[in-house]
């Protein structure tokens, strides 16, 4: 059983260059319906002291990490108990110290990556050349406000699939870039963690979810999916399928609930349908009425390498994608 | 030469509607509305919402699918999207075609209301950060300009690292020109890590970041106080 909970993957502080403190940070988080948000600092660690206070004071759960803010890239390291000195990250020896990050039990997030970059904001686009993506957890697809609707979220979102599509299982998150608390009506999304069962406590079950894909996006709607082979078998996000015969079918349930939790965002119940994609391009299409619900459908196994759903629908006036899950990966 | 189109009001936008209901093409909606037929057909495809037709457990809708002889399977690589004239070109919409309750091809349909809010939502997103008319900004920059020339400093982030002789010590990443840091023992300003003030090397690097003028200078001076006050 999977417990899905909405954290916020990027947030800043008074100990760099936001306007709030980390206290202020949690009460609006707690205000906007989060259950959990990953303090990352530029390139210091002193917030990480606050944590355990304003934790127990506000019940949410702090994930400690940094982003290691370089002239080339800027980079989320969750998971380490130290303090990483990005000053020593250069284009030559990048791949090396991901690599040594890693070994730590770290998780390396890379943000907003096609963003503006210098000299508006020095190194808010990647610009570091990767020799493996498979030690790159995660990318922040969606950043910003209103993500879906920004440009280099999109461009983003297409160079996720591409990996997708060359074999790489990277996790796809949202970042908003929190530096102020100031109230402000306007639409931002949310990353859904899915807590497993027998992970020790929340964090590290919300760092394990990170690793494994086991992660939705969404401007509100929680939307799950399942696959269930020949053998009965049912999958989750994030999970490998493993079926015997590429030429079977499989049964794909699609579970939204947009009920769950206390977003503003208004959706239209005109135009909501979810199209189902995999590396094969769109595997259809389907609509729907804006409400929970479940729905089971059936698609051919054949090439099918991974698989994700994203929701549309119109939100203020908008038609834009609403959420998607990370991929369920097939092996044959 | 018809008016340009370059904002339309709600009441333009439900008359469009109500002609793409009564199977006006985008001409004659553009010749009723005194408009230019380009914007208009513009504004329809940029606000249609598009209501897929359900694509599991139906045939494939191929528009090769009564000539083709070959078994219909998915994927296929001679599947045609079927196209249809009022949707792609007349009026570019589905509202209150006599075929839309039997049709099983993906429809678009075109709600002013919605169109005006997404547009409304476009307007405001797209003056974000230089939210000001032109006359504000060139009073601005006439203002902003000669101070610069005078050497005024601009908003340009300073990461200052702290090492001590036992490890690093924290970092301020902000914008503020004129950053005043402390460390003690039991307290420090935000970024920086409290604790002992061990003897020995002390090194403070200074980085600095989004720097959009040709020099950037700073000064930095290290006091030691008994008391802050």
């Amino acid at each position: 059983m999977i417990k899905w909970l909405p954290f916020e993957l990027h947030c800043h502080t008074v100990h760099s260059d936001a306007s709030h403190t980390l206290l202020e940070l949690a009460n609006s988080a707690k205000a906007r319906g989060l259950e959990g948000f990953a303090l990352t600092d530029h390139n210091t660690v002193s917030g990480w002291l606050e944590c355990s206070d304003v934790s127990s004071q506000t019940g949410l759960y702090i994930l400690k990490g940094m982003e290691c803010t370089t002239f080339y890239g800027h980079m989320i390291v969750l998971g380490l108990d130290e303090y990483e000195d990005w000053r020593e990250f250069t284009p030559e020896n990048i791949n090396e110290k991901i690599k040594d990050i890693r070994s730590k039990g770290g998780i390396v997030g890379l943000a907003h990556p096609f963003d503006i970059g210098s000299p508006i904001c020095t190194g808010g686009h990647w610009e570091f050349k990767i020799s493996d993506w498979n030690y790159i957890n995660y990318l922040e697809a969606w950043s910003s406000v209103f993500p879906p609707t920004k440009d280099f979220n999109k461009r983003c979102f297409e160079f996720w699939t591409g990996l997708l599509n060359e074999g790489y299982r990277i996790t796809a998150v949202s970042g908003r870039d929190w530096h102020s608390s100031e109230y402000e009506e306007k639409i931002y999304a949310v990353t859904y963690l899915g807590i497993k069962e027998n992970a020790a406590d929340v964090e590290h079950g919300a760092l394990q979810a990170l690793t494994e894909g086991c992660v939705v996006v969404s401007l509100g709607p929680l939307m799950e999916l399942f696959v269930k082979t020949v053998s009965g078998k049912e999958y989750h996000i994030g999970e490998e399928a493993v079926i015997n015969d590429s030429n079977t079918e499989l049964k794909v349930s699609i579970a939204i609930e947009f009920t769950g939790r206390n977003y503003e965002c208004k959706l239209d119940c005109d135009s909501v349908f979810i199209d189902l994609i995999s590396n094969l391009g769109s595997m259809g299409k389907l609509n729907l009425p804006a409400c929970s619900l479940k729905k089971d459908i059936y698609i051919s196994a054949k090439g099918v390498k991974w698989l994700r759903a994203e929701l549309y629908g119109t939100v203020k006036g908008k038609n834009t994608m609403i959420a998607f899950t990370n991929p369920i990966y097939l092996k044959c | 030469m018809k008016d340009k189109v370059h904002h339309l009001t709600l009441q333009e936008r439900k008359d469009i509607e109500d002609a793409i209901t009564q199977g006006l093409t985008k001409a004659e909606i553009a010749h009723r509305l005194g408009k230019d037929p380009a914007g208009i057909s513009r504004e329809i495809k940029r606000h249609r919402e598009l209501k897929p037709r359900n694509t599991f457990g139906r045939p494939t809708l191929c528009e090769n699918r009564r000539r083709c002889k070959k078994r219909c399977t998915k994927p296929c690589d001679q599947y045609r999207e079927p196209v249809c004239y009022r949707r792609d070109n007349s009026s570019g919409a589905c509202n209150g075609c006599e075929k839309r309750s039997k049709c099983q091809m993906d429809k678009y349909f075109y709600h002013a209301a919605r169109a005006d809010a997404s547009y409304r939502t476009s307007l405001v997103a797209s003056r974000e950060g230089i939210n000001m008319t032109p006359e504000e900004r060139d009073k601005i920059g006439g203002i902003i300009a000669p101070l610069l020339k005078q050497g005024q400093s601009v908003y340009q982030i300073k990461s200052s690292s702290i090492d001590g002789p036992n490890g690093f010590r924290g970092a301020a990443h902000r914008h503020l020109p004129d950053q005043v840091l402390f460390i003690t023992e039991d307290s420090a300003s935000p970024g920086l890590l409290a604790g002992k003030l061990d003897k020995g090397k002390w090194k403070i690097t200074i980085s600095t970041h989004a720097v959009v003028t040709d020099v950037c200078n700073y000064r930095l001076f290290i006091t030691e106080e008994e008391e802050l006050k």
